[in-house]
């Protein structure tokens, strides 16, 4: 009894605060609201926090898009370096396919394709979910190819570049091994445009995110928007997209200042 | 004996150049007849189809296509529902087509405009229709697309909408960096010296020098769009359910993708090459007139 008191006080709460005032008067009360931490309640599932709700989900978005990012960069970073050693070669032109196809082929129907091969027809993983590290494969690997393909093309032009600069004739020339030619002087200097593009790849992420969760049933913010906005529950929908917003700005600045970590010219500026 | 050397060496020249330029050419050629052979079945799905794409037939549901058994009258076999999948592909095109030829041209005229003022202007309404672009840049696209075609419902003229929506910003961003640079040179500030007046400058000036920006955005963008009703309609805010375009074949296609491999790959292949082609396109324009956008993306 004192449960459906308890939730009949919170639906009316949250249809008190959404209907009775004025459109201005709505946006105060929201944005004092926001600042405590307070996002409001679900329309629907018995006038839940959105907050709540929205907290497990974002776990999962998180360790995703990580995945993904992890992913993009471990496997675009070595080949397009590869790729800028032996310029025609059988790497480089590799490259260059996987840079063209990771571009054009839609996410979505990468996840389907995968699911189609590597959990229907060969059953190493599961077709969605998020049960066990198997369940995060594919649809890191799916949301990850656009990106990787993006920072493999920069990493190849950029090694292309580095790699004609009078810095490393200086850096052979004192003798130092290759590898730490390559490694220490070219990479450092190519990841800087990588960095750049970084923001604008986590932002992408996020948004792609929404379609990988979809088809792969992934129980994170993106579906959770999805499935808010199909049953008309705004309070959530608005809730997780701040949220998003919210990491999306967070990215940026971090990204702003791993700067001063990639490049010296920076950190003896002024920042 | 000079002027002989120049003449026995002045058809290798012309050889070597005439090569070069075939060379530079080649690269186009493959692209531009798939987007050929996409404007055609686009323009002419109708008479191109051996059947109505919207024809329910129970009773040849899930027919595998010729190649792999199945019979001639459905070259590309059928839907869970006996739908012809062939003519399916050629109205999915269609639909991808109009999409591409009323968005692209808006977008790029929207955001050109945004973008021009902006730079021009500086200021603040420069700034204020910068901040604009911000905000769009910064949302995830998709979110807010998806928020629209939830409230306004899945319709064609509402995927357009959305689209036009979504995709301005790339323009204006790229628009207003390329008028802030030209905006010092010296022909504007000779033109302003003799009095012209700002939208005269914008017009004589600044517009033809940023065209070749705007085409080849316009090129690269043509992918995106596509991708994006695309996307829109395999979460079912795009197109209305039971119109043939590629993304719904999409979504139908999921729970037969035991049954039926055909029901999934030949409606993704279909959009991964034109997406293929939408963006070899671009970036072939992009260093034959541009190379220095090579990595503005």
């Amino acid at each position: 009894m004192q449960f459906w008191n308890f939730l009949a006080a919170r639906l009316l709460q949250a249809l008190a605060v959404v209907l009775n005032d004025s459109i201005g008067v709505q946006y105060v009360n929201f944005l004092g609201d926001l600042i405590q931490g307070d996002l409001g309640y679900s329309w629907v599932g018995g006038g839940v926090s959105t907050i709540d709700s929205i907290g497990d989900r974002t776990w999962n978005t998180f360790k995703l898009g990580m995945s993904a990012l992890a992913f993009a960069i471990a496997t675009a970073v070595p080949l397009g370096v590869a790729a800028a050693l032996r310029r025609g070669g059988v790497v480089d032109w590799l490259a260059r396919a996987v840079a063209v196809f990771g571009q054009a082929a839609p996410g979505f129907w990468l996840g389907l394709m995968m699911i189609f091969f590597f959990a229907v027809d060969l059953g190493w993983f599961p077709t969605g979910g998020a049960v066990g590290w198997r369940a995060l494969i594919l649809p890191a690997i799916s949301l990850g190819m656009l990106e990787m393909a993006a920072i493999m093309r920069l990493t190849r032009s950029g090694m292309i570049e580095a790699m004609d600069t009078e810095f490393i004739r200086t850096a052979r020339a004192k003798g130092l091994p290759e590898r730490t030619v390559i490694v220490r002087y070219g990479l450092r200097h190519a990841m800087l445009p990588v960095a750049t593009i970084l923001g604008i790849g986590i932002g992408r992420l996020i948004a792609g995110s929404v379609i990988v969760e979809v088809v792969f049933a992934w129980p994170g913010v993106g579906r959770l928007i999805i499935d808010s906005i199909v049953r008309s529950d705004y309070p959530m929908v608005q809730a997780a997209i701040i949220v998003l917003a919210a990491s999306i700005s967070l990215a940026n600045v971090l990204v702003d200042v791993s700067y001063r970590f990639i490049d010296p010219r920076i950190r003896a500026g002024s920042l | 004996m000079a002027r002989d050397a120049t003449k026995a060496l002045a058809p290798l020249v012309f050889e070597r150049r005439r090569r070069r330029n075939w060379r530079r050419y080649a690269g186009l050629s493959i692209p531009a007849l798939i987007a050929a052979v996409f404007v055609v079945c686009g323009a002419f799905a109708g008479p191109l189809s051996p059947d109505d794409p919207n024809f329910i037939s129970l009773g040849e549901r899930l027919q595998p296509p010729a190649f792999d058994g199945g019979a001639w009258d459905h070259p590309l076999g059928t839907d869970d529902l006996g739908r012809d999948i062939l003519s399916r592909i050629l109205h999915g095109a269609q639909i991808s087509l109009i999409v591409v030829l009323i968005v692209i041209p808006g977008a790029a005229v929207i955001g050109t405009l945004i973008g021009l003022v902006a730079g021009w202007s500086g200021g603040l309404v420069g700034n204020l229709l910068m901040r604009l672009t911000d905000i769009q840049l910064a949302l995830p696209s998709i979110l807010f697309a998806v928020l629209l075609g939830s409230i306004f419902g899945p319709s064609l003229r509402n995927v357009i909408i959305i689209l036009l929506l979504w995709t301005w910003s790339a323009y204006s961003r790229l628009v207003r960096a390329e008028a802030i640079s030209l905006r010092e040179r010296d022909f504007v500030t000779a033109s302003r010296a003799v009095g012209a007046s700002g939208v005269w400058i914008m017009r004589k000036h600044l517009l033809p020098n940023l065209l070749n920006t705007v085409v080849i955005i316009m090129t690269l963008e043509i992918a995106i769009v596509i991708l994006a009703e695309a996307a829109l309609s395999f979460l079912g805010v795009g197109v209305p359910p039971g119109t043939a375009s590629w993304g719904r074949m999409l979504t139908e296609a999921r729970s037969f993708m035991v049954q039926a491999w055909w029901m999934i790959w030949l409606p993704g292949i279909a959009l991964m090459v034109v997406s293929l082609t939408g963006n070899l396109m671009g970036d072939w324009l992009r260093d034959a007139l541009d190379p220095r956008l090579r990595n503005a993306r």
